[in-house]
C-alpha cells in the first residue's frame, strides 16, 4: 500500500539562498536519509515522484513551502514528520504533514502568497485604494494592481497577500517599486501560501 | 547548508544584501548538512580551496586532511574562492573573505591551508589572501597574521610559491597533518609558540618543507647552481590506508557540485607507470584499501548523505585486485538502488558486467597516443585490438557515444602518429557498422587532444614542450584528417604553456605570479577569465623568459624540485626515459617489481 503525504516546510537559516532545484535535491536526499522510499516514475530515466509548490524568490525566508510526495509504503503524517525532520537540514524543517488519498496538484492550486514586508514604510490602505500599481519588469512597466489582494499595516511592517503561482507578482519587483516610491529597502518574509485570495489553506485540499 | 544562519546572525554588515545580488549565493553561506559544529579554539585552521565551491566541495583530499587535523586537535573551517561577482562585492562592502563555518575573516585564523590541485589555480591563492587583507609574501606577515601552508599534488614542486608560503606538506596528509596540529598545540600549551619556533619543529615532520630555511642560488641564465642546506625533504607516506583517518560522515553541499555523489578512494597509486603521468609516480606505492574498510566507508557516506550514487575513485579502478568482490560487497550492503560509478576504468578492464552498472550511454577511452609505436614510447599498454573489442561490446550493449582522449606534442611524435588518431576513429566507425544489434541512431565520436606537459617526477621531466607552431600545425593536420567523422576539441596553447612553465617553475616565478595577479589574473583555469596577454606581459616585466621552462632540460642540471624525495629515484626515471626513446614498454607493477625506488621503503603487494 502506497501513501501520499502533503507536507509544509520552512526555508530559512541560509536555505532561502538555495535555488528551487537545489531545494528539490535536498528534499530527495533528506527523504533517503530518513529511509522513506519515494515512488519513482516509470520510463528510461525514472525520477522520484515529488511535487513542489511554485518557486519563490532566492533570498526570501519562508515558513510555508509545500511538497507532495508519493511513498512506497504507508505512513502516518505524524511518523512522517518526525522521521523527515530528523534527517532534514536545519533550514528545511517541516512544520506540518497531512495524508491524502489522492495526489494534491499543488502547482495548479496555489494562487496566493502572504509576505511580511519590512524596511519600507507606507500607508497600506491608501495604496490599496489607488486604481493602479506600476512595477518595472524586463518587459517594461506593467500595472499589477489586480495581483495585490490585500495590504495591511502591522507592527513594524506590512502584511501583503499577493498573486503567486501561474500568475505571480514577483516580490523583488514589488519591493523595488515600493522602495522607489517610499524610500528604504523592502525585505520580504513569506508567511503563508494559499489556494485563493480568501486564504484557503493548501492542506484543505487533501482527500480522505 | 544551514546549521548557521547567515541571515540575521552574521557579524558582517550587508552580507545578506550582497548575497541577494550574486550568482549561486549558497556557495557563500556555509551551514551544509553534516557540517560539524565548530567553535573557536587554540589552533584554528581554515582549509582554503583555490577554486569555486562546486570544485572544492567535490574534493575528497581536503576532507581527509580536515579529518586528520581535527583528530590532532585543530578547529577546521573551510573557504573556497569566491567567484568574481562576490569577490568584487566583498571589496566594495569592505567585508573580508571569511571561513564558512565560523564566519570569521581569514586573517583571524592561525593557519590557512591551500590545496594545490593544478598549477593554474595559483593566482587564486593570492586573490584569497588579498580579499582578507593578508600580506601576500611570507616575510611580510608578522606573528599577528596566519601561517600559510600548502599541500596537494602540485606541492611536489613547491618553488613557484616559495615566497608566499610558510610551509608545504608534501605527500599523504593522513598522518602528517595530524602531527602538524599536535606540534602547533604543544608549543601553545608550553607557552613557547612563535612562528619561527613552530616552523623549526614542523620541519622535522616527514613531508614538511619550509622554504625560508633554504637558499637557492641561480646563475645569470636561471640555471640552479646550488641549494643549501643539502637536506632533502621526504614526502609523507601513509603506509596503511585501512587504519588511516577518513571522513566518517559526509558534508552534503548546498548546491549541485561537480561530483555530486558519495566518493570512496578504493586505492591510492597506480601500477601502470605511464611515462607522462605525474600522479602515476608521485602517489606510489599502490595501496588498495580492504573490501571491509571500503564497504564500511561507503555505507557511512551513502546512508549519511542520502546519496543515490557512489563513485569508486582511484587512478585506475579496474586494477583494484578484487574488483568483482568489492562490487558484490557494496551491492550487498548499500541501498539496492545505489548506482555504482567507476571512473578511470582502463580499456582492458572494461567488460559487459561493469558496463551494465552504468546508466551512461557514453564510453570513454584514453589511448593518449594514436599509434602503437607512440603508445609504447609512453608506456601506455593499450592496444588497438582492445579498444576495438571493447567498443564492439559496448555498442551491442546500447552505447552510442565514444570519447577518445589523446595527447599531442609527446616525445618522438611524428605526423604519422597524429594521422593514426584519425585511422583509429575510422576503425571504431567500422566496428559500429559491423555490430548488428547497435542502436538505431548515429554514432558520435568525440576526440579530445590536450597538449603534452612535461611534469616533475616523471620520466619525461626533462622533455621540451612542443612549440606553438608545432602544436598548431599538428592540430590542423588532425582537424583535416578527421573531417566530419568526429568532433574535435583541443586545449588552448597559452593555457598549456603557462601550466608547463609553473609545473617546472622555480622561485623566480613568484614575482611573475604576483605581478600577474596585480594585473587582474584570477581563475586562470577558466577559459573565459584566462588572460594570456597579462601573463606574458608579467614575464617580460621581470625579465623571465617562459621558454627557459619549456625547453629540454639537461639530465645533469639541478632541477628546482630535486631536493624533494618522493621515493622514485632519478636513475629509474632516466632509465625509463631511455626506454621510451627505444620504444620499449615497462608494463605494470603487477607483472613484477620495476625497482622505481619505492620498494626501499614499502613492500608492494602487486
Amino acid at each position: 500500500m502506497q501513501s501520499i503525504i502533503l507536507f509544509r516546510y520552512a526555508k530559512d537559516h541560509g536555505a532561502e539562498y538555495l535555488s528551487h532545484l537545489d531545494v528539490m535535491r535536498h528534499l530527495q536526499r533528506s527523504l533517503r536519509r530518513a529511509g522513506l522510499d519515494v515512488k519513482k516514475s516509470e520510463g528510461f530515466h525514472p525520477h522520484p515522484l515529488l511535487h513542489m509548490s511554485p518557486p519563490g524568490g532566492t533570498g526570501i525566508p519562508s515558513v510555508a513551502e509545500y511538497c507532495v510526495v508519493e511513498l512506497v509504503s504507508p505512513i502516518t503524517s505524524g511518523e512522517f514528520l518526525s522521521r523527515y525532520n530528523a534527517a532534514a537540514p536545519k533550514g528545511l524543517q517541516a512544520n506540518g504533514a497531512w495524508e491524502s488519498a489522492t495526489r494534491v496538484n499543488i502547482a495548479a492550486l496555489i494562487t496566493a502568497a502572504e509576505y511580511i514586508i519590512e524596511g519600507v514604510r507606507f500607508d497600506a490602505d491608501s495604496v490599496m485604494k489607488e486604481p493602479n500599481f506600476i512595477v518595472q519588469t524586463k518587459k517594461g512597466s506593467i500595472d499589477v494592481k489586480d495581483r495585490i489582494y490585500s495590504l495591511k499595516n502591522t507592527d513594524g511592517g506590512v502584511t501583503a497577500l499577493i498573486a503567486f503561482g501561474n500568475v505571480t507578482l514577483r516580490p523583488d519587483a514589488f519591493g523595488e517599486a515600493l522602495s522607489a516610491r517610499f524610500g528604504g529597502e523592502a525585505t520580504f518574509r513569506k508567511t503563508g501560501v494559499y489556494t485563493d485570495s480568501n486564504r484557503r489553506a493548501v492542506e484543505s485540499h487533501v482527500t480522505k | 547548508m544551514i546549521e548557521h544562519a547567515v541571515g540575521g546572525r552574521s557579524k558582517f554588515l550587508n552580507l545578506e544584501r550582497i548575497l541577494k545580488t550574486v550568482e549561486k549565493p549558497a556557495r557563500y553561506t556555509g551551514g551544509e548538512y553534516g557540517e560539524p559544529a565548530l567553535s573557536w579554539g587554540t589552533f584554528n585552521y581554515c582549509m582554503c580551496f583555490p577554486d569555486v565551491y562546486e570544485v572544492g566541495m567535490s574534493n575528497l583530499g581536503i576532507r581527509i586532511v580536515s579529518e586528520a587535523l581535527t583528530r590532532g586537535g585543530a578547529t577546521v573551517d573551510r573557504c573556497f574562492t569566491p567567484w568574481k561577482d562576490f569577490g568584487d562585492k566583498l571589496r566594495e562592502s569592505k567585508i573580508p573573505l571569511y571561513g564558512l563555518g565560523l564566519q570569521r575573516s581569514l586573517a583571524d585564523y592561525d593557519m590557512l591551508g591551500f590545496s594545490l590541485q593544478y598549477e593554474l589555480s595559483y593566482t587564486n591563492i593570492l586573490y584569497m589572501l588579498d580579499l582578507a587583507n593578508i600580506p601576500l609574501r611570507a616575510k611580510d606577515r608578522g606573528e599577528e597574521y596566519p601561517l600559510v601552508q600548502c599541500g596537494g599534488p602540485c606541492a611536489v614542486n613547491p618553488e613557484p610559491l616559495a615566497e608566499f608560503v610558510d610551509l608545504f606538506v608534501i605527500g599523504d596528509g593522513e598522518e602528517s597533518m595530524q602531527v602538524l596540529a599536535e606540534t602547533y598545540l604543544s608549543l601553545k600549551r608550553d607557552g613557547i609558540f612563535s612562528k619561527s619556533e613552530f616552523l623549526y619543529r614542523a620541519s622535522k615532520i616527514d613531508g614538511v618543507y619550509v622554504p625560508s630555511h633554504y637558499k637557492v642560488s641561480q646563475a645569470e641564465d636561471g640555471k640552479i647552481i646550488g641549494v643549501s642546506p643539502a637536506q632533502t625533504v621526504k614526502k609523507a607516506l601513509c603506509k596503511d590506508l585501512n587504519t588511516a583517518v577518513f571522513p566518517k560522515s559526509p558534508i552534503v553541499p548546498n548546491i549541485e557540485v561537480v561530483h555530486d555523489r558519495a566518493v570512496i578512494e578504493v586505492m591510492r597509486g597506480c601500477y601502470r607507470g605511464c611515462r607522462f603521468c605525474q600522479a602515476g609516480f608521485i602517489y606510489r606505492p599502490v595501496r588498495p584499501r580492504d573490501i571491509d574498510t571500503l564497504t564500511a566507508q561507503a555505507k557511512a557516506l551513502v546512508e549519511g548523505g542520502g546519496y543515490d550514487e557512489l563513485s569508486m575513485n582511484s587512478l585506475s579502478t579496474g586494477d583494484y585486485p578484487n574488483l568483482r568482490e568489492l562490487i558484490r560487497s557494496l551491492k550487498a550492503h548499500l541501498p539496492c538502488d545505489t548506482h555504482l560509478a567507476l571512473p578511470s576504468l582502463r580499456v582492458d578492464s572494461f567488460d559487459g558486467e561493469f558496463a551494465m552498472e552504468s546508466r551512461k550511454s557514453s564510453l570513454t577511452f584514453a589511448p593518449e597516443a594514436g599509434s602503437q609505436r607512440l603508445r609504447d614510447v609512453i608506456n601506455k599498454d593499450v592496444t588497438e585490438e582492445e579498444v576495438l573489442r571493447t567498443a564492439g561490446q559496448a555498442f551491442s550493449l546500447g552505447y552510442r557515444t565514444v570519447k577518445l582522449y589523446f595527447m599531442l606534442g609527446l616525445p618522438t611524435e611524428t605526423d604519422e602518429d597524429i594521422l593514426a588518431i584519425a585511422s583509429l576513429v575510422d576503425k571504431i566507425r567500422d566496428v559500429w557498422f559491423k555490430t548488428p544489434n547497435r542502436q538505431k541512431c548515429a554514432l558520435n565520436i568525440n576526440v579530445s587532444v590536450s597538449t603534452f606537459i612535461p611534469k616533475p617526477f616523471t620520466p619525461f621531466q626533462w622533455e621540451a614542450q612542443a612549440s606553438r607552431e608545432d602544436v598548431e600545425r599538428k592540430q590542423e593536420l588532425l582537424r583535416k584528417a578527421l573531417g566530419k567523422k568526429a568532433k574535435l576539441s583541443w586545449n588552448d596553447y597559452h593555457c598549456s604553456r603557462l601550466e608547463a612553465v609553473f609545473a617546472r617553475g622555480d622561485r623566480r616565478l613568484c614575482d611573475v605570479l604576483e605581478t600577474a595577479y596585480r594585473k587582474g589574473c584570477i581563475f586562470d583555469g577558466w577559459t573565459d577569465l584566462f588572460r594570456p596577454d597579462l601573463w606574458w606581459q608579467s614575464f617580460e616585466e621581470h625579465g623571465v623568459n617562459p621558454d627557459f621552462y619549456t625547453r629540454e632540460w639537461g639530465e645533469d642540471e639541478i632541477l628546482p624540485w630535486d631536493f624533494i624525495d618522493v621515493y622514485i629515484t632519478k636513475q629509474f626515471l632516466q632509465k625509463e626515459r631511455a626506454k621510451a626513446y627505444r620504444g620499449e614498454i615497462t608494463g605494470s607493477c603487477q607483472t613484477g617489481c620495476k625497482a622505481c625506488g619505492v620498494q626501499e621503503v614499502f613492500r608492494c603487494k602487486a
